[in-house]
């Protein structure tokens, strides 16, 4: 109090007081202004490292049943993360790199080079032999000095070659130390493209894939960069991946909420910051290489035009002739499961895939207990009566609108009889009778 | 000659000169923007002498300026020192004008979208310069501005002032604590993170207690059954635009009363009854300029400066994770200035505690000075109203103790042993387990068995032992698996990584001892033991184990266990056999053996090297 009263007494004092306490404040400022910039870095830094907490805990919880753990992938179910092909590390980079460039100048340099002499000297050979007497002698100069030229480049051409091929040979034991399964994981047409190089008679063709694919983003053609293209496929899942991974399960879904997953868009960041993490840059080692179990597949090309090379005949859209020509077949379940989840073409080359829709009830009526669904609930109808099992089963499939489950109408399009012969109709039945 | 219908500067120069001309023009200036004072007086005022023209000029921009109407001219000089008010009024009003001006800063980088909101507070902390900063301020003065009109409030009832003629002044008050009060728990919620959403719901959940119009009451308040875009959205309008109009509003209500009677004098200073508060005499008198006017600024410029240093080196405002709707916190508290209404809720019906009492309680406050119309401002002759000031001060101070989380609300030991070990940061606390440096977090297994034992190495190798023997836990059968008999280790495994999504490969094959380099680690486990010891009754014959793996570079793994013999509860008490002991939870094996039920109950956190939890 008295030094309030001092101050309330003294307006030299309030003066100076409210002078110091204005000229701090402004250092003040100015020294967290000053340190803005580190202090903004820091935070970022540090949030970066939350974030990654955060996408572990929601890649355990959420990702780690099928991606494994430690982002390794599982066999036949989904590719591995922790993965340096995803991260585009190329081991074979450097002998690639330096083998790409011999051969650059062999076959865009020294070669033309060699190409262009010897058309000169068949030039001067046509006009040696054509030639008058006393022309012959300055062609025949010409002829041995064009003949020097070759030999010396011919020469750099070995030199070239010489350079080569143990650079080659270093290759090719990287890639042999690779096993097998990676190889093929690393580079999956490695053999097709050795077999079209060869062909081609271009080893160029080779080193070029084997550039290009080392990268997952490369191989599939993704235009960005790796962030968007993992947040892409969190927010979208994969639609479709069930053709790559077989049956309707392994299919990646959607995640984020604004694609009608679970997660929050931020949750996919911090899921992206975590899968990032895995990042060696330039550390990836074999080792890791080898630890994965799994990894990316290409959707292949499928050609609805192509047909199966053999003779068989679609069953048709009529019951009678549909049912008469099952007479006599046996059915196989394993193959019936194949056609209906899609891993396998029906006969005249067709993936039926009844899977997609008839997974969990949602689209279609579910595959497990059609059987005795069919035989409890459906062949009760009035409509039904007189009807087995499998009339009305081929019924459905072939002529799907002439009855719907209620609240399934229209949903099923009417061409699997043109997609399907009697044989692959027998397996399909033989499948949903063992599913019971 | 003008060339104008009127004097002109240049018919002043010619008659006058430049020098004299141009003088007279500033100080005619200088004399309209401060609505009377020119040059001279300002000089004399500034160098505290007496004014040299009269009527006193200084009087003048009170009765003819914008700014000072709202003053008074002069103070009692009773009135000029810190008792008997304190400051606190003043204070206040610094706090409206220093939370308007940080708030309007930090409007410009904010969207009151769930989407959006949380990165925008990320994007203020990351990206924005003084963004912290300006939000540390902000946050801070909420706090403290609740807390200054809270005090203020106390001092006037201390003092009487709220006594005739000054009743409407104390309502207008009373109405504005309640305006700060919806302010700051307001701006509580903006920030969209867990901390916000939760002390907000508990708030909020309030309306719902209202009688018939309970469900529309609260939609009104939230915009839907939960907090979510519409609540947010409505949150946002009446902090930045509803309220601030209605406290500027009744800030402008409360000053003019002050113009109308004045300051009311200290107690002792007047005889009773009277108020004399504008009748000041001479001699008593403080002018308003300079002496109250300097003495103000020199006021704004300390407390500034106090509220810098406080974000610079003691306060940072908390922002925890992304709300979610999901997951609700352990623990969760409404707003400190709502803990009153929330430990009042445990006492019982949640319509009476929550609607009936706190209304009832702020309505008798706001008409108090109706209610109590003794002349006497003098401290003895109060004793009644003061010893009720003094109640309702400790009960406040106990039903606030009692809402939080760690009075009567019952959780199991080992979920509050676990999330004691490793909640987020929150109130600047958090939990001890994040705090190991990253250098400290070695890979490996340990357990508390080696805390308070003169012989680690030992006490660690007996309980290999202990883990690894066979059958020791017997997890019960169901359906058609039978029941199994299993070691410590593998009930342990099974929790971490058939539940918790551990990395089989990374288990640890034995418990190891703490390192000597792991100061941190140790402490942590010191705290560990000591939290299983207070809880020894639940958690019979317990160990606590932590398992550290590497689950990225510089990501790891710290999963935290704890395993021990269950014990029978009933009510809420462990019973106790015959002898004293706790009486524990028994199965009947398949083979009809009774043994000992042991339990195991994990959680885990992952720590970058970057997250900084320890700084």
């Amino acid at each position: 109090m008295k030094l309030d009263r001092l101050v309330i007494e003294n307006i030299e004092g309030r003066i100076m007081l409210g002078i110091v306490m204005f000229v701090s404040i402004m250092i003040l400022i100015g020294w967290v202004a000053i340190n803005e910039p580190a202090r903004m870095a820091a935070f970022e830094e540090q949030h970066i490292g939350r974030s990654t907490e955060i996408g572990a805990e929601l890649f355990a919880a959420n990702c780690s049943t099928c991606h494994g753990t430690a982002g390794y992938g599982q066999t036949g179910v989904a590719p591995a993360l922790n993965n340096p092909h995803l991260f585009g590390y190329d081991y074979l980079e450097d002998v690639n790199g330096e083998i790409a460039s011999l051969q650059r100048q062999l076959f865009d340099n020294v070669q033309p080079e060699i190409a262009d002499l010897a058309a000169q000297r068949d030039e001067i050979f046509t006009a040696l032999s054509q030639a008058a007497e006393d022309e012959r002698d300055t062609l025949v100069e010409q002829l041995t000095a064009i003949d020097d030229q070759i030999a010396e480049v011919e020469a750099t051409f070995d030199a070239f070659n010489t350079e080569l091929e143990p650079l080659l040979q270093q290759r090719e034991d990287m890639l042999n130390s690779m096993n097998q399964s990676l190889l093929r994981g690393y580079y999956p047409s490695l053999d097709a493209v050795r077999a079209e190089a060869e062909e081609a008679n271009d080893p160029r063709i080779l080193t070029n894939y084997l550039a290009e694919d080392a990268s997952r983003l490369a191989q599939i053609g993704w235009g960005g960069d790796l962030r968007g293209y993992l947040t892409t496929t969190l927010v979208h899942g994969r639609p479709g991946s069930n053709d790559v991974w077989g049956g309707n399960e392994r299919a990646m879904v959607a995640w984020s909420q604004s694609a009608g997953g679970p997660l929050r868009d931020d949750q996919i960041q911090d899921i992206v910051n975590y899968i990032v993490n895995w990042d060696k840059g330039d550390n990836w080692t074999m080792a890791d290489l080898e630890a994965v179990n799994q990894f990316s597949r290409l959707h292949v090309t499928y050609d609805p035009s192509a047909t199966s090379d053999s003779d068989s005949v679609a069953i048709g859209q009529q019951i009678e002739p549909a049912l008469a020509s099952l007479d006599g077949l046996t059915g196989d379940a394993t193959r019936g499961e194949a056609l209906y989840t899609g891993q396998a073409q029906s006969e005249l080359g067709q993936l039926v895939g009844c899977s997609s829709c008839h997974a969990g009830g949602a689209v279609g009526p579910a595959t497990a207990g059609t059987w005795s669904r069919v035989q409890d609930e459906r062949l009760v109808l009035p409509q039904f009566e007189g009807y087995t099992v499998e009339q009305y089963l081929v019924e459905s499939i072939v002529r799907p609108s002439d009855y719907a489950v209620p609240g399934y109408a229209g949903a099923m399009p009417m061409v699997y009889g043109d997609q399907m012969s009697a044989q692959d109709m027998a397996d399909v039945l033989a499948y949903l009778e063992a599913q019971g | 000659m003008s060339l104008l219908p009127f004097p002109s500067f240049l018919d002043d120069v010619q008659e006058k000169g430049v020098r004299k001309a141009l003088m007279e023009g500033v100080d005619e200036v200088v004399e309209r923007f401060t609505a009377g004072l020119n040059i001279q007086d300002i000089r004399e005022a500034l160098r505290g002498e007496e004014p040299s023209r009269r009527p006193n000029p200084r009087l003048q921009p009170h009765s003819d300026g914008f700014w000072l109407h709202m003053r008074p001219g002069y103070f009692h000089k009773d009135m000029t020192g810190v008792y008997p008010t304190f400051r606190l009024g003043w204070l206040s009003t610094y706090f409206v004008v220093f939370e308007t001006i940080t708030g309007l800063l930090l409007m410009l980088w904010y969207t009151p979208a769930p989407e959006l909101a949380y990165g925008n507070m990320l994007n203020i902390l990351s990206n924005v310069p003084l963004g912290q900063f300006t939000r540390d301020l902000h946050r801070l003065g909420a706090e403290a501005m609740v807390l200054i009109v809270a005090l203020h409030m106390m001092r006037t009832w201390a003092t009487g002032s709220y006594k005739k003629p000054r009743q409407f002044t104390w309502f207008t008050g009373v109405l504005l604590l309640v305006i700060t009060g919806l302010l700051s728990f307001t701006g509580y919620l903006l920030p969209w993170d867990q901390l916000a959403l939760w002390a907000v719901t508990i708030g909020a959940s309030m309306a719902e207690a209202t009688p018939v119009i309970g469900q529309e009451v609260n939609l009104l308040v939230r915009g839907a059954p939960e907090l979510g875009a519409n609540g947010l959205l409505r949150f946002y309008l009446a902090h930045v635009l509803l309220l601030p109009i209605l406290l500027f509003i009744f800030t402008g209500v409360h000053y003019y009363k002050v113009i109308i009677h004045g300051h009311s004098l200290p107690p002792r200073a007047e005889n009773i009854g009277e108020d004399t508060a504008k009748r000041v005499p001479l001699d008593k008198r403080v002018y308003f300029i300079p002496d109250i006017l300097t003495n103000e600024l020199v006021w704004t410029g300390v407390t500034t400066f106090i509220m810098i240093v406080l974000v610079i080196w003691f306060y940072h405002a908390p922002l925890e994770t992304h709300a979610d709707p999901q997951s609700t916190p352990l623990g969760t508290t409404a707003p400190w200035y709502f803990l009153w209404i929330q430990g009042a809720l445990k006492l019982g019906d949640k319509f009476f505690w929550g609607i009936v009492f706190p209304t009832i309680a702020i309505g008798l406050l706001a008409v108090m000075p109706y209610l109590d119309v003794t002349p006497s401002r003098r401290y003895a002759h109060r004793r009644v109203s003061l010893s009720v000031a003094a109640l309702l001060v400790s009960f406040a101070t106990i039903t606030s103790y009692m809402g939080l989380a760690e009075f009567a609300v019952a959780t199991a030991a080992e979920t509050e042993i676990l999330h004691e070990l490793t909640f987020e940061p929150a109130h600047s606390h958090v939990g001890v387990a994040r705090t190991i440096p990253y250098s400290q977090l070695a890979p490996g297994m340990y357990t508390t068995a080696e805390i308070d034992v003169d012989n680690p190495a030992a006490a660690i190798a007996a309980l290999n032992e202990e883990m690894f023997a066979e059958g020791t836990v017997y997890i019960p059968g169901s359906g058609d698996v039978p029941g199994e008999a299993m070691s410590k280790y593998d009930a342990l495994t099974d929790a971490l990584v058939g539940t918790d999504h551990l990395n089989p490969n990374l288990m640890p094959s034995r418990v190891s001892v703490i390192p000597d380099d792991a100061p941190v680690l140790h402490e942590v486990m010191e705290e560990f033991a000591h939290l299983i010891d207070d809880r020894e009754r639940e958690l019979d014959e317990a160990i606590g184990v932590m398992v550290i793996t590497e689950n990225q570079d510089g990501l790891r793994r710290v999963d935290l266990a704890i395993v021990w013999d269950s014990v029978v509860v009933e009510n809420g008490e462990v019973l106790e056999t015959a002898d004293g002991d706790v009486l524990n939870r028994t199965i009947v094996t398949d083979e009809g053996d009774e043994v000992t039920e042991v339990r195991v109950y994990t959680g885990h956190i992952y720590l970058h090297e970057d997250s900084a939890y320890f700084d």
